[in-house]
């Protein structure tokens, strides 16, 4: 036990000083936050320039009334108005020339595009507005005319019917939808979307760059300490089973501290900003940090039975590689679950011991799985966990001393079979 | 004393050790000799129970190989390196936390280990900072520092400058009159025949030769005669009364075939060269060494 102390000593403090990980402490939350947060940003941050955009009205009563309108609505930091809008009604004699100009001067950027409203024969509740500009992505501008023009035209429709638009406008209904999850009869929360895709990718974000970052170490100081025959020293000194659970232990220390660090960040982070997006409730949250617990401890067996069999760190990173990409499926798989978490194929999927944790923690952020599901797929977890541990105490035990030419698989099952 | 019996250790059909055995007695240095991939590592292996033998018995003083015998060996790997990045105290008193040893023990002795290979000042520097040849010396002293009964090196020489060589020949014949168990393997005859006491040579996992040293050399000794000369010395190649030929530009070693008498042998090469002295003499370990491989590849 002593023993197991000292290995499990050694390989934490060794690594908790080490840059590499240092520098994860605080590059993946600030990875993480960004990801989510500088879209975010950039989406809702206020526009600094105004835009001119030109205006062709067959009507001939909207454009004047559409500048104020926005004028009035949308203004810069500055206070000037969002929107210049510039009248092309005068400068030639048809509107389709008079698009034709709109058009030219949007190419040579002099403005930012144009709004043509065709008059149609039909009626008047009909209306034919056609959007140009160069960037068609941008769907705020295209709104805010749409719903402008929209009620310039209705105003003037009421006007000609006798009707004071004034008056009219105070019966308008203001409607504000909101999304409330229900996952119980006494309590329901309200969230958005946007925050339970969130809460379930943070949760699997954060066991793929645990796994990431711990486990490379460890494959590395194993590879490191198997090229140099320093296990020979350690098993002069130290069984094997003492060795193994001495790493086992420091590493797992490391990924505590590592998420023990995010979490009082995130914390933090939360109280500052006053916002949550961390929408889990707490025995779903408790849940979800069962099953990443248990991935975790998967991966990591897994990790050390791979740094076991490779006898040099190109090696390593080769199987690593591939074995992160295990562990980024469910994350392709992200969408497709939150639309329907009780699908087949999800359940399915969640009894593969590799998807459990990630599949489940995201299910656990959309909606409670069945009870059923949540013991059965915990068990099968940590017994695969579990059995991964065993395996990987026999591959260490001979792989820890192979060297030169990779085991091929049949040597392999010779190996986990050894007594 | 250390008894190994009848070790036999297979991989993948192939022997590497083959009905070995052999005793150290207490107070005694063993030579573990042989080419390379003889088998001596894997011996090695067996000794320090990293390697489990297919048959075969290890004893030390008495008892099978267990847990807390792990705190009374101490072992050289063939191949050296240590963690590189960290301090050189620590990484001494991490190994002998191992053999539990507590950390103010294992820095006082570590402490004075260095100053005896000459490196106090490095104690808190970083390993990587330290030549090659330092490493090893550090990696020399993690495997005594804890004082253990059994001190198994792999090669200890190989690496290290003549001084060098020469102190940690000192520090092995202190060890060895403390009464140490202590087995090493060389490649270094000559290191081999002025440590030794007993030895063992191993080609192809089997014991070619054994015994105690002065024993060995007594039984080759009878036949083996040297000789210095000026002249032709291709009139010995030819020669077909001796064998295990030794030749070198003015002095040779080589065994008198059976039947064949000394005037015999000078009559038949007197012819040519100038004998300067001519004497029966023990081998020296090079030469049984050399001989006794040869053999066992001839047959």
């Amino acid at each position: 036990m002593i023993k197991t102390y000292a290995i499990a000593r050694w390989e934490y403090l060794e690594k908790v000083k080490k840059k590499s990980f240092i520098a994860s402490l605080l590059i993946v939350p600030l990875f993480m936050f960004g990801s989510i947060y500088i879209p975010i940003y950039f989406s809702d941050s206020e526009e600094e320039i105004s835009k001119a955009f030109a205006i062709i009205d067959a009507y001939g009563f909207i454009n004047n009334s559409l500048d104020t309108t926005l004028a009035n609505k949308y203004k810069l930091p500055s206070g000037k108005p969002l929107y210049n809008l510039i009248s092309f009604n005068n400068i030639e004699s048809n509107s389709e020339s008079q698009k034709k100009s709109a058009i030219s001067q949007t190419l040579s950027d002099e403005i930012e595009g144009y709004i043509f409203i065709r008059k149609t024969l039909v009626n008047d509740s009909k209306v034919e507005v056609e959007f140009g500009s160069k960037n068609i992505m941008n769907r705020t501008d295209q709104v805010r005319m749409q719903a402008a023009i929209e009620e310039i035209i209705f105003a003037n429709s009421l006007q000609k019917a006798g009707y004071d638009y004034s008056i009219v406008k105070k019966y308008k209904p203001k409607i504000n939808l909101s999304t409330v999850q229900v996952t119980s009869q006494n309590e329901s929360k309200e969230k958005g979307a946007l925050e339970t895709f969130f809460s379930g990718y943070i949760l699997n974000m954060l066991l793929f760059l645990l796994v990431m970052t711990t486990g490379q170490m460890m494959v590395r100081s194993l590879v490191e300490e198997k090229t140099n025959k320093l296990v020979e020293v350690l098993l002069s000194s130290c069984s094997p089973k003492e060795l193994l659970s001495g790493k086992i232990i420091g590493l797992s220390l490391l990924g505590l501290s590592m998420v023990g660090f995010w979490i009082i960040l995130f914390v933090a982070a939360t109280f500052v900003s006053s916002e949550n997006i961390f929408t889990i409730e707490s025995l779903n949250l408790i849940l979800s940090v069962a099953y990443l617990v248990g991935g975790y401890f998967l991966f990591a067996s897994l990790y050390i039975a791979i740094g076991s069999l490779s006898s040099s760190e190109q090696d390593a990173q080769q199987i690593t590689g591939y074995l992160s990409m295990i562990i980024v499926i469910p994350l392709l798989l992200i969408v497709p679950v939150m639309q329907s978490p009780n699908a087949l194929f999800v359940k399915i999927l969640s009894y593969i011991p590799f998807f459990t944790s990630s599949l489940m923690m995201l299910r656990l952020s959309i909606q409670t799985p069945p009870t059923f599901e949540i013991i059965s797929t915990l068990i099968l977890l940590f017994a695969s966990g579990y059995g991964m541990m065993i395996t990987a105490g026999k591959i260490f035990k001979v792989g820890i001393l192979f060297t030169g030419k990779k085991p091929n698989f049949k040597e392999l099952i010779r190996w986990i079979r050894m007594k | 004393m250390i008894s190994v019996k009848n070790l036999v250790k297979n991989f993948n059909g192939v022997t590497a050790v083959n009905d070995l055995s052999f005793d150290v007695k207490q107070g005694e240095i063993f030579g573990l000799l042989g080419p390379n991939g003889a088998g001596k590592s894997t011996t090695i292996r067996m000794l320090l129970s990293i390697l489990l033998p297919e048959s075969g018995i290890i004893t030390y003083d008495g008892n099978l190989f267990e847990n807390s015998l792990r705190n009374k060996i101490g072992y050289l790997p063939e191949e050296r390196g240590i963690y590189q990045k960290n301090k050189i105290l620590d990484v001494i008193t991490y190994f002998a936390s191992l053999k539990d040893i507590p950390v103010s023990q294992s820095i006082k002795l570590g402490l004075e280990w260095l100053a005896r290979f000459d490196l106090q000042n490095y104690a808190k520097k970083q390993v990587c900072e330290l030549s090659k040849g330092n490493q090893q010396k550090i990696q020399f002293i993690i495997s005594i520092l804890h004082d253990p009964r059994y001190i198994i090196l792999d090669e200890p020489f190989s690496g290290l400058d003549p001084l060098n060589q020469m102190l940690l020949k000192e520090i092995m014949m202190e060890l060895k009159q403390s009464g140490k168990i202590i087995i090493f393997s060389t490649h270094q005859m000559e290191a081999a025949e002025k440590l030794s006491d007993s030895i063992v040579i191993i080609d192809k996992g089997k014991v070619v030769v054994k015994g105690n040293l002065a024993e060995v050399k007594k039984k080759f000794g009878f036949k083996t005669i040297r000789i210095e000369f000026s002249g032709n010395k291709t009139i010995f190649e030819s020669n077909e009364n001796i064998t295990n030929l030794h030749l070198y530009e003015n002095y040779l070693e080589c065994e008198l075939i059976d039947n064949i008498s000394t005037k015999e042998f000078i009559n038949s090469i007197s012819s040519g060269i100038d004998i300067r002295k001519f004497e029966f003499v023990e081998p020296s370990l090079q030469t049984i060494f050399l001989s006794s491989v040869r053999v066992v590849k001839e047959n």
